[in-house]
């Protein structure tokens, strides 16, 4: 499975990106008590996710390709999502950190076809529902 | 800067002395660290507050997180008291959202007030935390009432726990932002504390470079101002702009310049009055006589005034007061006065300046001039103390002549009285050196020196040697008194007789001479022949016995050297005595003897007529 996993990692060859670089699509994506507000599908290339703290709390966007559903994540023991272990089917593509009310920020990835989750990993968002899926065909 | 508040800043500026500059630069910077101090102050009980703020606020996870707990251990069975932490935590962000007290530290009464949010930022958190804390409480409540290990219960247990997180995180994410919106402040108020510490730095700096470099700039005209006065340039002055203290030195210098500048004026005006009168004093001792003088005063006159003057004085012997000189504008007579106390000023004894004629202490004299009203000043003239005149000078009327002017005048009446005087004294001295008392003639020193210098002159001339007939019985018979009168009406014939160029002089008892320059023995006979004839006539009517005289008469050419000549013309009279008297005898010529060794004796006799011999 961890081999899997990293094959899947170096065939996927997704990974966060510089976000100077020309992206194939720009995703808005709004992020709210307790929800993540995204297109369900996005197409295959460089892409850059404009992320747009709506508050009032600060949140973090995450971005996961993974073949479970959004409210399936494995946890941890604090009840966030596991970022830091290794589960099969579960890659962590990258995340942008610390996104207040009223701030932007963008994080920018080349995407695969596949099916992806994003989420917010601050404590308690998770379970309270801060979470997405985007299918990329 | 528009031109119109360039000039009123300006204006402002002139009227801002240094003290005032320096008072209001010194309370600028008062202001700025009191503003600092304020801030400093203020700060220091921000981050007090804020401290105790944060300590409460920063309970708010840790009680969501105990709510669920104690809402647990009630559910088993435990001793717990989750409506008091809920109470608590409501109340908390209550207060942290709306302002109100709270229990600084729990267990603690000592209570800590919050001011109320005014972010819309951190009212917008507080707000989602009391909506996710409301949340709890519900939560709490249902687990509270379900039966634990049911389906629902666990459930219910589930939904609490995942809202005490997210409720922990929404108060930590509320304390963070209320502990960075503090830094925000702290920082704000430490960047603002130190842009006035850098303002005050900076405005003292231009201000103090700025005035102090004003201040070096006025400091150092003035140094060239007073090298430059040092130098004997005393037109320079400090040019006042403004008001302040420099300026008043500034105008300190300037009075001191003008002070000077007056006293080098005066100093140079005595010292051409001292020289006008050096001039005038040098020029007089030059001369000797008094016509020479009066035209040296005329040509002072000029140089000393343009104003119209005029030199009254008297002349000798007498009292009346003459016009001797005068300046060339002066026209006519002037002053009327005719003796010298008749005169205002003489009277006085000083100098008077009178402004206008018309005025009512004015001198009477300058009324009714044909020039029209004038103003004038008079000066008195004296010799040893005598009034001997006045210098008189007008001027048109409030405009007499000016101070330098009078004081050249004072000057000039000064030397002109006590030249004048030295040169009649002198006069009268030798007058009286070379004149015969009683007759008025030249006595016979006088006559040897006449002749003398016509003989150096060789100049021809007739010598007549004349004596009264019979003299010594007329004095004898009618008194001394009738032979002087005797003697006085033969002078007077004798001086009628004579020509202008004749020397006419007394030799002794009534022995008398008389030359006549240019003329022949002939010419000479004929003159005192006439004499003869006008004296008989005199005498019919005047107060005195008759009486004749003898003449003898010898010539310059045919006498060489004046003894040669005098004992001619004697022995001529002797002969006119022998042959009956009261006529005139010729000289005859000596006989030629004229051998060139007899003629160089003669001419070495001549050259050496007068030098006493040595023995």
């Amino acid at each position: 499975m961890t081999l899997a996993s990293v094959g899947i990692l170096s065939v996927g060859s997704c990974g966060a990106t510089s976000n100077s670089a020309p992206v194939d699509q720009a995703v808005s994506v709004d992020l709210k008590n307790f929800e993540i507000s995204a297109p369900a599908q996005v197409h295959a290339g460089l892409v850059r996710f404009d992320l747009h703290g709506l508050g009032p709390t600060m949140h973090e966007f995450v971005i996961a390709r993974t073949n479970r559903k959004g409210g399936d994540l494995p946890l941890a023991a604090d009840d966030t999502v596991d970022d830091h272990g290794e589960y099969p089917g579960f890659t962590l593509l990258g995340e942008e950190e610390a996104i207040d009310m009223n701030d932007k920020a963008s994080f920018t990835v080349r995407l695969t076809p596949g099916h992806y989750v994003l989420f917010c990993n601050m404590e308690g968002h998770y379970l309270a529902g801060m979470h997405t899926e985007v299918t990329v065909p | 800067m528009s031109g119109r508040m360039r000039r009123l800043a300006s204006r402002i500026g002139n009227h801002l002395n240094i003290k005032v500059r320096l008072t209001v630069q010194n309370l600028v910077m008062v202001a700025l660290i009191l503003a600092v101090i304020f801030l400093s102050a203020r700060s220091t009980s921000l981050n007090g507050q804020r401290a105790l703020v944060d300590n409460v606020a920063g309970r708010q996870p840790e009680l969501a997180h105990r709510y669920f707990k104690e809402v647990l251990l009630v559910s088993q069975g435990f001793t717990a008291d989750p409506h008091g932490t809920f109470d608590e935590l409501k109340s908390t962000a209550s207060a942290l959202l709306d302002g109100g007290a709270v229990l600084a530290v729990q267990g603690n009464d000592n209570e800590v007030h919050i001011s109320p949010l005014t972010d819309t930022v951190l009212r917008a958190k507080l707000t989602e935390e009391i909506r996710l804390i409301d949340e709890l409480g519900k939560a709490g409540e249902l687990v509270a009432g379900d039966q634990p290990g049911t389906p629902k219960f666990k459930a219910d247990v589930e939904a609490a726990e995942a809202l005490s997180h997210v409720a922990a995180n929404v108060a930590h994410d509320a304390v963070g932002a209320l502990t960075s919106d503090a830094q925000h402040s702290v920082a704000s108020d430490s960047r603002l504390q130190i842009a006035i510490a850098v303002f005050g730095i900076a405005v003292t700096l231009i201000a103090g470079w700025s005035m102090s470099r004003q201040i070096v700039r006025r400091l150092r005209t003035f140094g060239l101002l007073a090298k430059a006065t040092a130098g004997g340039d005393l037109s320079v002055r400090y040019p006042s702009r403004r008001r302040d203290e420099i300026d008043v030195l500034g105008g300190a210098f300037n009075e001191m310049a003008d002070g000077l500048a007056r006293l080098v004026g005066q100093l140079e005006a005595d010292a051409r009055r001292d020289d006008f009168g050096r001039q005038l004093s040098e020029a007089f001792e030059m001369v000797d006589d008094e016509s020479a003088a009066l035209e040296i005063v005329t040509r002072a006159i000029g140089n000393a005034t343009g104003a119209p003057t005029e030199l009254l004085v008297t002349n000798p012997d007498q009292t009346d007061l003459h016009r001797i000189a005068s300046h060339p504008t002066a026209g006519g007579p002037g002053c009327p006065v005719d003796t010298p106390f008749g005169c205002v000023a003489v009277r006085r004894g000083a100098p008077t300046v009178f402004n206008s004629s018309e005025s009512l202490n004015a001198c009477p004299k300058l009324a009714g001039r044909p020039s029209g009203p004038c103003s004038a000043v008079c000066i008195p003239v004296t010799f040893m103390g005598r009034a001997s005149g006045v210098l008189h000078a007008t001027g048109p009327v409030g405009e007499p002549p000016g101070v330098d002017e009078q004081h050249r005048l004072v000057t000039l009446a000064s030397l002109t009285g006590a030249r004048l005087g030295t040169v009649r004294a002198f006069s009268e001295s030798q007058e009286q050196a070379t004149t015969d008392p009683l007759t008025g003639l030249f006595n016979r020193r006088a006559i040897e020196t006449k002749l003398s210098r016509l003989n150096a002159g060789k100049v021809p001339y007739a010598l007549a040697m004349a004596d009264l007939d019979h003299f010594k019985l007329l004095n004898d018979s009618h008194g001394h008194d009738a032979g002087d009168r005797a003697l006085t009406y033969f002078s007077d014939a004798l001086r009628e007789a004579c020509r202008a160029d004749d020397v006419v002089g007394r030799w002794g008892g009534e022995e008398f001479v008389a030359v006549f320059v240019g003329t022949t023995l002939e010419e000479a006979r004929d003159i005192l022949e006439r004499l003869r004839e006008q004296l008989a006539e005199k005498l019919t009517n005047a107060n005195t016995p008759r009486f004749t005289s003898s003449f003898g008469v010898a010539h310059s050419t045919d006498h060489l050297g004046m003894d040669n000549l005098i004992r001619a013309a004697d022995i001529a009279l002797y002969s006119a005595k022998d042959h009956g008297r009261d006529q005139v005898v010729l000289s005859n010529p000596p006989k030629p003897t004229h051998t060139p060794e007899r003629r160089l004796m003669e001419a070495i006799a001549t050259e050496f007529e007068g030098v006493p011999s040595v023995s």
